[in-house]
């Protein structure tokens, strides 16, 4: 039989190993929860929230499997569970948003950050999410499809989708008016683009249950 | 816990593309902050039921 130390050695505490995961994860978790949220305060709520939510359901986690997959699905999944209890995530508020974007402004080969940071804010959910998986979090088609729990024709045809109205919404109609909503937009233009994409918003995100242990 | 590479499609989506890049830079900007106190005091909490744990066996 082995001792008790070597034993140690070779099985470290699943435990320390799970949070050590976490730890790592963690400031991708904020980044991903500040991109989804347009308050600062409410994103760092939210990864909090994950933070514990993944612990208290650490056992139903296999090892070896996709942490990083299941951590941002587990914050997906609160997210909207938050989204549907609390209208100020939805609401558009172009002067909150003016005051809570904490990206300084920067020049990103001729685009401002800022612009890209606030157009985000005017996508549905569901195309920025995807835009963040991939573009900020450099995730795979198929590994968004695990985080979202959809196909990954789906995530590919949201990414394009949310591409182009980020782009219209960054190059803006002639007056410098981004469209608010369908009825008070502008249709010329690549607000034309941009009056297409919001049509095809879906008005309800799939949501993937919570693991039970998680509650 | 799986290291993710990068991914195939990578290239098709950052290359040359600034909005991408722009999203990366959002990205790196906040998670290169400092963790506030609040993750630092959840993550103690955890150290203190892993510890619990282990003095329980």
């Amino acid at each position: 039989m082995a001792p008790a130390s070597a034993s140690t050695a070779t099985n470290p505490d699943p435990d320390k190993l799970f949070r050590d995961q976490l730890v790592a994860l963690l400031p991708s978790l904020r980044a991903f929860a500040r991109g989804l949220c347009r308050h600062r305060d409410m994103a760092d709520d939210l990864a909090q929230d994950t933070m514990m939510r993944a612990w208290a359901a650490r056992a139903s986690y296999t090892e070896g499997s996709n942490f990083r997959a299941w951590m941002f699905m587990i914050m997906r999944n609160q997210f909207y569970t938050t989204l549907r209890k609390n209208s100020r995530m939805t609401t558009l508020d172009p002067e909150v948003a003016e005051r809570v974007l904490v990206v300084a402004p920067a020049q990103q080969d001729g685009i401002n950050v800022d612009d890209v940071a606030k157009a985000l804010q005017r996508l549905p959910a569901q195309q920025r999410e995807v835009l963040l998986l991939i573009g900020a979090n450099e995730m795979s088609y198929e590994e968004a499809a695990e985080v979202i729990g959809c196909a990954m024709g789906t995530v590919k045809s949201r990414l394009a989708r949310g591409r182009l109205a980020l782009a219209a919404l960054i190059d803006g109609p002639a007056d410098g008016v981004l469209p608010a909503s369908p009825q008070q937009r502008r249709v010329d233009g690549h607000g034309q683009n941009a009056a297409r994409v919001f049509d095809d918003v879906l008005r309800e995100p799939p949501h993937r249950t919570m693991p039970a242990s998680a509650g | 816990m799986a290291k993710a590479s990068k991914p195939e499609n990578q290239d098709e989506v950052i290359g040359g593309d600034p909005i991408a890049a722009a999203l990366k830079q959002m990205h790196d900007a906040v998670a290169s902050e400092e963790l506030p106190d609040d993750f630092l005091r959840l993550l103690d909490e955890i150290d203190t039921k892993i510890t619990a744990k282990k003095a329980a066996h």
